[in-house]
């Protein structure tokens, strides 16, 4: 039961480390505004929420299952 | 904004910090510690935002737009990886006593205290411009609040508020960071007082965004709209600025290897933490608070572009906006914010470093002096605390010093990154040793010198050049005239922008020193061990501490002579006989055991360091080499030792749960023995009542001779019906012990059940016509035939139709006997319409005796019970299922399934 939050911590490391940087950055770097806000800037604050959200989610579960096991 | 007001703010703020520290620490040793919760230890974490965060981010933003945020998003995609990195530190340094990152390198690397005062140079030459700019951000922020331009520098020491602002910090950080000697042991006051730094910068932070966002534009919306009018503002909406994606992956990078190694991140992150589950938690709050204190940076960035004077400086923004509108106490509020970030910063980050200063250099040197090495004098712990306390006052009077002197113009960020690029060298020497068993001392050696001498040399020497201390001469033709070492320039041009330049050179040179160093030289002894221990710390965290990794003779008296120097006799010889006797040693005898002197080298490690602690302990015993295959035999040991207690201790649970089974049946055997008895009791009983009558009966025959005829005949009729009930009674409990041993076999045919069905109530039909019952039967033609005993079941027919018979009012009694095929199986049913049958019994009435059991409730007592229980057993043996179903008092319905043959197995029948 360890190392699947090890192995879910992991692949949000991995999949954020490519989603808040270039080359995925790309599409969202220009001087659009999306909802009143440049749309680079609503690209890094959501990604960077939804990791938070993410990794609340993979330790709350963590939590849950190991309450269950005891 | 009157001076004396901020003065008196920011000593009032200063005291506040003293009061819940002190507060804290009252709390912490009665009632449950404030620091012992998630949320502290992340808050604490958030000494990561100072100044340079709260005013740097904005000036940094106002001229490379989102840029800035990369050295939080690096912190906060690390985060995930706490679970494995940071946890692994934690353990490493609860088990190892370890209480700075140079004690952490000096500790892995055979407590070498070259390795230990090297990292705390680089430490402290990093830090100190970082711990500078702190002060540089509060002068700032004063000057500006009191509106006293450029007072501040110009002014006598005497005079200058930042002179007592650092006075105050020392003696704070000396009341509640030197409490103890230990410096592993946890400063819950300290700790307190940061997080509460953290809520008070995140608050102001949040209203001066909100008062900025909403009070002097329309939101959002209205702020960015307008910044899309200015060309110039408009291009930092994008990553284009100086270094673009590179420069942003490199920033990532940075700050991730920063949160850990930092000075002051390691002492909150690792060595102040009170549990390791509280990582668990702080792994999303900690990002969340980075992302709400940047939530409003670029919207105040944009607004004083979009505002202010372009003279104002943009690193002070943040005060300049809410003063230029008159909101004076929310620029109170602001500078207060940013006054605790900086002391947050200050505070953490000197405890750190002059630990470090005071285990790692400064107490090595002097245990190196010869009078502690040939005279055998040793320090006392007064000493240690004296050092301490003035390596706290000389790290603050440097950045004092270099705040009033170099002071550089360079913006908040920019002297801050160059700490962050300072610090990242450790990060080869921390993580190879904590993942990579070959990784030794001469490598680490080696990269550290290497990224640090590269480090000075693209990041320090640029702006050395810059304020006309070392000649130009040196960025135009590079070091000793050669072209490829340019500071700027490193062989050659690869399009880096110079802080991305300078990482990338002093971490690849670094990283491939160490790399070359580690598989070139070898291990000693004492750092394979420790390689051993760092790199398996979750297998061995256990098994270490009753491990011997260490040989030689010691004695036991200098032992305790030695840990006696720091820490009071009585704590010192409670520690050492708790620890023999988990142990199981024997302090009595002189000469030390192993184990032991490994224990005490830890618990000094803790209070003057791993290199120091090695020293002094070397200096009492004689040691002999230890192999390498001796350290991996111990440490195997241990293993298999607590690999047999778990086997041993599932045996046990095994061995338990096999009693409870044998108790388990056990009880049903006694059970089923009662039940013998119970049925024995009630046999003879129900054959004595009869015997009893016959025998009462025919004495008085015997003695009456003259009896009369009727009389007579009459005795006679009751003597044969008693005598009848009888023989019935035995056969019927013949019948039943056959059936239920098993010994009964059935005689078996194929039946046809809505014959049989009839034939049974024919036979039963003259006593229906005595008692006037109606009887209906509703039998299905053209069924399935079953497989079974006709005689049997016929028993069963009957022993139903009798019961409903004796159980139907005297008038209007009424049966329905009704015989059907259902879904593979023969159903059929007896109602009757007498009283019912309740609910509680409806099971227990085909037990044995039950009617007798229940005689005294009961107005029929003809029967000998038995009745139910045989055709319970019949019908099991044949397959089927029998109940009973009752509706209160509108009868009972006695049932029973027999199943059918399938048409394959009866063509002849057909």
């Amino acid at each position: 039961m360890k190392g699947l939050t090890t192995q879910r911590l992991g692949v949000l490391f991995i999949a954020f480390a490519l989603i808040l940087q270039y080359p995925l950055l790309r599409p969202s770097d220009s001087t659009e505004l999306v909802a009143g806000v440049p749309r680079l800037y609503l690209h890094v604050l959501l990604g960077w929420l939804l990791l938070i959200g993410l990794i609340a989610l993979v330790m709350a579960d963590k939590h849950r299952r190991s309450k269950e096991q005891e | 904004m009157n001076t004396a007001l901020v003065i008196g703010a920011s000593f009032g703020y200063l005291a506040l910090l003293f009061g819940i520290a002190w507060w804290a620490e009252q709390r912490g040793r009665t009632k449950r510690s404030l620091v012992s919760n998630p949320w502290t230890y992340a808050l604490s974490l958030a000494v990561y935002c100072t100044a340079w965060t709260y005013y740097g981010s904005v000036g940094r933003a106002s001229v490379s737009g989102i840029e800035f945020a990369a050295i939080y998003i690096g912190p906060s995609l690390l985060a995930p990886l706490w679970y494995t990195v940071l946890r692994k530190l934690i353990r490493i340094s609860k088990m190892q006593r370890i209480s700075s990152i140079a004690d952490l390198v000096s500790a892995r690397y055979g407590s070498s205290s070259w390795l230990g005062g090297l990292v705390t140079v680089f430490s402290i030459i990093g830090i100190i411009p970082y711990i500078s700019i702190q002060l540089k951000a509060v002068g700032t922020s004063f000057d500006l609040i009191t509106t006293a331009p450029e007072l501040l520098r110009a002014a006598p020491l005497l005079t200058d508020t930042t002179f007592y602002l650092t006075l105050g910090l020392a003696a704070f950080i000396i009341l509640f960071g030197t409490r103890t000697l230990d410096a592993t042991e946890r400063h819950e006051g300290l700790v307190t007082a940061i997080a509460f730094e953290s809520v008070v910068k995140l608050v102001a932070f949040l209203t001066v965004g909100l008062f900025v966002t909403y009070g002097l534009f329309n939101g959002f919306g209205d702020l960015f709209g307008r910044a899309t009018e200015r060309p110039e503002l408009q291009r930092l909406f994008t990553l284009s600025g100086d270094g673009g994606p590179v420069r942003w992956s490199a920033l990532i990078l940075l700050s991730m290897m920063a949160f850990l190694l930092l000075p002051r991140q390691f002492q909150v992150a690792v060595v102040e933490n009170l549990n390791e589950r509280h990582t668990h938690k702080a792994m999303w709050i900690f990002p969340l608070y980075l992302l709400l204190i940047n939530l409003f940076v670029l919207p105040i960035a944009f607004a004083g572009r979009l505002l202010l004077d372009p003279g104002v400086d943009a690193d002070t923004y943040v005060l300049s906006l809410p003063l230029a509108n008159g909101a004076n106490g929310l620029a109170l509020l602001t500078y207060l914010g940013g006054f605790s970030a900086a002391t947050g910063m200050i505070i953490v980050a000197t405890i750190a470093l002059s630990t470090m200063l005071s285990n790692n250099l400064l107490m090595p040197l002097l245990l190196s002096l010869p009078a502690y090495r040939e005279r055998g004098v040793q320090p006392k712990g007064a000493l240690l605390l004296a050092v301490r306390r003035a390596g706290i006052v000389l790290i603050l009077v440097l950045a004092y010093v270099y705040f009033r002197t170099v002071s550089s113009a360079a913006p908040l960020v920019s002297v801050g990154l160059v700490s962050f690029a300072a610090v990242a060298q450790f990060a080869p020497a921390v993580f190879g040793g904590i993942y990579w068993k070959r990784a030794n001392r001469h490598g680490a050696v080696i990269g550290l010198v290497l990224g640090f001498a590269v480090w000075a040399f693209t990041l320090v020497v640029p702006g050395l050049i810059r304020s006309g201390l070392i000649s130009p001469d040196l960025a135009t033709h590079g070091l000793f005239g050669l072209e490829a070492l340019k500071p700027h320039l490193l062989f050659g041009d690869l399009g880096f922008d110079p802080l991305t330049h300078a990482v990338f050179w002093s971490l690849l040179l670094n990283t491939a020193g160490f790399v070359l160093g580690a598989l070139t030289f070898t291990q000693s002894s004492k750092e394979r061990n420790q390689a051993e221990v760092f790199v398996d710390v979750f297998k061995y965290a256990r098994a270490y501490e009753s491990s011997i990794v260490w040989k030689g003779t010691a004695q036991t008296s200098e032992l305790r002579r030695l840990l006696a120097n720091f820490i009071e006799t009585a704590r010192a010889e409670r520690a050492l006989e708790q620890f023999a006797r988990r142990n199981g040693i024997d302090l009595a005898s002189d000469s030390a055991d192993p184990r032991l002197v490994t224990y005490v080298e830890r618990v000094l490690s803790g209070i003057i360091g791993a290199a120091s602690a090695r020293i002094m302990v070397s200096n009492v015993v004689k040691e002999e080499e230890i192999r390498l295959e001796e350290v991996f035999d111990i440490l195997r040991g241990s293993q298999q030792l607590m690999a047999l207690n778990k086997e041993l201790r599932r045996k046990s649970e095994e061995l338990d749960h096999l009693t409870q089974e044998l108790r388990r049946v056990n009880e049903d055997l006694r059970r089923s023995d009662e039940l013998k008895d119970e049925f024995l009791y009630t046999v003879t009983h129900e054959l004595r009542t009869p015997l009893t009558s016959i025998r009462a009966l025919s004495e008085i025959l015997h003695d009456n001779p003259d009896i009369d005829e009727e009389q007579r005949q009459q005795f006679l009729a009751t003597m044969v019906r008693e005598t009848e009930r009888l023989s019935r009674l035995i056969e019927q409990v013949l019948d039943l012990e056959k059936l239920e041993s098993g010994k009964q076999k059935l005689n078996e045919g194929t039946v046809h059940l809505p014959t049989l069905v009839e034939e049974a109530v024919d036979s039963v039909g003259q006593l229906l016509r005595d008692k006037g019952i109606s009887i209906q039967v509703d039998v299905q033609r053209n069924m399935r035939p079953i497989l079974g005993d006709g005689d049997r079941i016929e028993q069963v027919m009957i022993n139903l139709l009798g019961n409903a018979v004796k159980f139907c009012p005297e008038q209007g009694g009424r049966i329905t006997v009704s015989c059907y095929y259902v879904d593979g199986e023969v159903k059929v049913h007896v109602t009757d319409n007498g009283p019912g049958v309740e609910p509680a019994i409806r099971k227990l009435i085909f037990d044995k005796f039950f009617q007798a059991r229940q005689q005294h409730q009961r107005r029929n007592t003809s029967g000998s019970g038995l009745g139910l229980a045989i055709c319970r057993n019949i019908v099991v043996l044949h397959g089927g299922r029998i109940w009973v179903e009752s509706n209160g008092e509108q009868g009972a319905r006695f049932s029973f399934t027999l199943p059918a043959l399938s048409p394959k197995d009866q063509p002849e029948q057909a």
